[in-house]
């Protein structure tokens, strides 16, 4: 009996055992996975740690674009007690309308509200003072434009994508977005019960990869210079718009770009979409006689017109059932060539271009990169397409000779000109001299030259040619005296479902300067100006208010 | 005492020390997380001040603020250009020639 009791009790503490070993199993060997996550949770803390985007900087180091403290703010509805006060408060600081505050943190089942996305410091101390209940603020840092929306167009601004993350568009900011956003990183640490790290216990560290910092090759005080100028010159010739580019014609960097109507970078969403496109990149418009420097250099180069070549002008040319006529109806007789682009003579040009050949007219349009994008370091460069070569009609090439017919953007024609002004080289324009990696080492562009075009001999002629233009020509009573200045004026018509408009132009002035050693090639267009529609008169002195301005910023003498 | 006893005995000692040691130490680091969350919080606070000086210089500094500034204390730009077209003497001779 006796050892029936003590069997029976060993059977019951085997069992008992077997159970114990079979839960000990279950937690450990089956749960494990489970309850290792539960236990991380609970003592592992994750800490996101956001990439700062990185800053631009003018060519002489000075910002243009830096990142400033800003905040979320954020509503937890379930827990805010007074929610009245958070409404008014809220409405208060952020100059919102109660009913929108109310709609998003009263009327609602979320737990988790976001009121207000990248709100500054200034005006969050309010909301922080008023210590609401179920209210937060998250940093979420913003742009900030030193100076204002000077450059909007280059810049470009940072909007957000489809995931709610910031992303740059147009310009600088869309075409390094992937170098100026960084990555974030991740810190995964243990932590005690009131959240300190513990400093023995488990650590796993991503640092972030903070943005690229880039140098533009931007001058700001040209900048500053151009973007005041044209837009006095826009109010005073009551036009529509405009652009002036410039341009170092021997590297391709850009010294200045501006445009308006503009906007302000900071506060994108107010202005028109339209707004946002860089005109100096992506409009395309006719050039007019600002194209015919181009043709003549191309006759020069081929060695079938001179400078000196005599050119009767008669009258009026037919082509077919057309009729070319100069621009103010007057003709000269004989005349050389250096005259023809002095008065600015389309039928002049028309012979020019009989000399040159409709195939040499082509391949030379294409030469001087007409018909595709520059490469330029901007984001949302487009380039109006040339017609195939079967689609051209005598009236076509006729036209093309003194820039109507044929559509390309401003940055294009700049380049085309500041072959002529480098002794004969297509460069490829940049606006980005430098990326600063952050750990120790800086990418500089490198110029580019794409190609040789002209002779240097071909340059140097038209130069002379282009500097006759303005000093007999219309320009002349605008130049500062004793610089040299190659130029040529243009007014182009504007085509409208099929014809010309007969009142509305695009006034512009190509030139560059000093003309023996240039230091920039400068495009201005002005878009349908209301006070005169010549770019003798609006474009030109615009160009010289200008220059005028660089000639002493950058300290360049008069030559004669 | 034998040799071996002795040696036993240091053992023992030196491993009793070192696990003295060890839990002092780890003693000691296992607060420590506190003060790494004061410096973390300190950086971060001398970052933020960074940021807002910056911007400050920034804005200062702007060509727009400078500009206007300089037209409200009356300077203007003087756009004279006087051009000279003769060397200036570096010094004059008082001799009759």
């Amino acid at each position: 009996m006796t050892h029936r009791r003590i069997h029976f009790i060993f059977g019951l503490y085997l069992l008992l055992f077997c159970a114990i070993f079979l839960k000990l199993f279950y937690w450990q060997v089956i749960s494990y996975e489970r309850l290792k996550s539960i236990a991380e949770n609970q003592t592992l803390t994750s800490l996101s740690i956001p990439a700062t985007r990185g800053n631009i900087y003018a060519q002489d180091g000075s910002p243009l674009v830096i990142n400033q403290r800003a905040f979320l703010i954020y509503a937890q509805p379930h827990e805010i007690d007074k929610k009245d006060d958070a409404v008014s408060t809220l409405a208060t600081s952020l100059s919102v309308d109660a009913a929108t505050i109310s709609a998003l943190i009263v009327d609602t089942e979320s737990r988790w509200v976001p009121v207000a996305h990248k709100v500054e410091e200034n005006k969050i101390q309010k909301i922080k003072d008023a210590h609401l209940k179920g209210i937060g603020f998250l940093e979420e840092p913003k742009r900030f434009y030193p100076e204002g929306s000077m450059s909007a167009h280059l810049l470009g601004f940072v909007g957000k994508n489809s995931k709610g993350q910031d992303q740059g568009y147009f310009g600088i900011e869309g075409y390094y977005d992937e170098q100026l956003r960084g990555r974030d990183g991740m810190r995964r640490q243990e932590a005690d019960a009131l959240g300190n790290p513990i400093l023995l216990g488990r650590f796993e560290d991503i640092g972030a990869e903070n943005g690229r910092d880039l140098t533009l090759t931007i001058d700001k005080t040209a900048q500053y210079i151009t973007q005041t100028k044209l837009k006095a010159g826009i109010e005073k010739y009551g036009a529509k718009g405009g652009t002036v580019t410039i341009m170092d014609p021997y590297t391709g960097s850009i010294i200045a770009m501006a445009s308006f109507p503009s906007y302000d970078p900071a506060e994108y969403a107010k202005y028109p979409t339209e707004y946002y496109k860089n005109p100096a990149i992506s409009s395309s418009y006719e050039p007019g006689s600002t194209f015919k420097v181009l043709v003549t250099a191309a006759g020069i180069n081929e060695d079938k017109i001179t400078a000196t070549t005599i050119y009767d002008e008669k009258g009026p040319i037919k082509i077919g059932e057309y009729t070319i006529n100069t621009w103010n109806h007057q003709y000269h007789g004989p005349i050389t060539l250096t005259d023809v682009l002095r008065h600015s003579s389309n039928v002049g040009m028309v012979f020019i271009e009989e000399k040159l050949g409709h195939d040499l007219l082509l391949k030379y349009i294409q030469d001087y990169g007409f018909g595709e994008t520059t490469d330029i370091d901007l984001q949302e460069e487009s380039s109006p397409l040339l017609r195939s070569p079967e689609n051209w009609y005598p009236i076509d090439f006729a036209t093309a000779s003194f820039g109507q017919g044929i559509a390309v953007t401003p940055l294009q024609i700049v380049r085309a000109v500041a072959a002529i002004a480098n002794g004969g080289t297509l460069v490829r324009p940049y606006a980005v001299k430098s990326i600063d990696t952050k750990n120790g080492k800086t990418i500089i562009t490198k110029p580019k030259i794409v190609k040789n075009v002209l002779k240097k001999e071909t340059a140097s002629v038209v130069s002379e040619m282009m500097v006759a233009a303005v000093d007999q020509g219309e320009a002349k009573r605008l130049k500062p005296p004793g610089y040299r200045v190659a130029g040529k004026t243009g007014t182009a018509q504007i085509p409208i479902a099929g014809h010309y408009d007969a009142t509305k132009t695009i006034a512009s002035f190509i030139g560059f300067a000093p003309v023996d050693n240039p230091k920039f090639v400068m495009l201005v267009t002005v878009h349908e100006p209301t006070s005169s529609q010549w770019g003798s008169e609006t474009a030109v002195p615009i160009f010289f208010e200008i220059a005028r301005d660089l000639f002493i910023y950058w300290g360049i003498s008069p030559t004669s | 005492m034998e040799p071996t006893i002795k040696i036993n005995i240091f053992y023992v000692i030196l491993s009793i020390m070192l696990a003295i040691v060890q839990v002092a130490i780890l003693n000691t680091n296992s607060t420590s997380g506190e003060k790494l969350t004061d410096y973390l919080q300190e950086i971060n606070h001398y970052e933020n001040e960074n940021t807002n000086l910056s911007q400050q210089i920034a804005s200062s500094s702007a060509l727009v603020v400078i500009s206007e500034r300089a037209r409200q204390y009356g300077f203007t730009k003087d756009r004279t250009m006087i051009s000279l077209d003769k060397p200036i003497p570096v010094a004059y001779s008082n001799q009759t020639p």
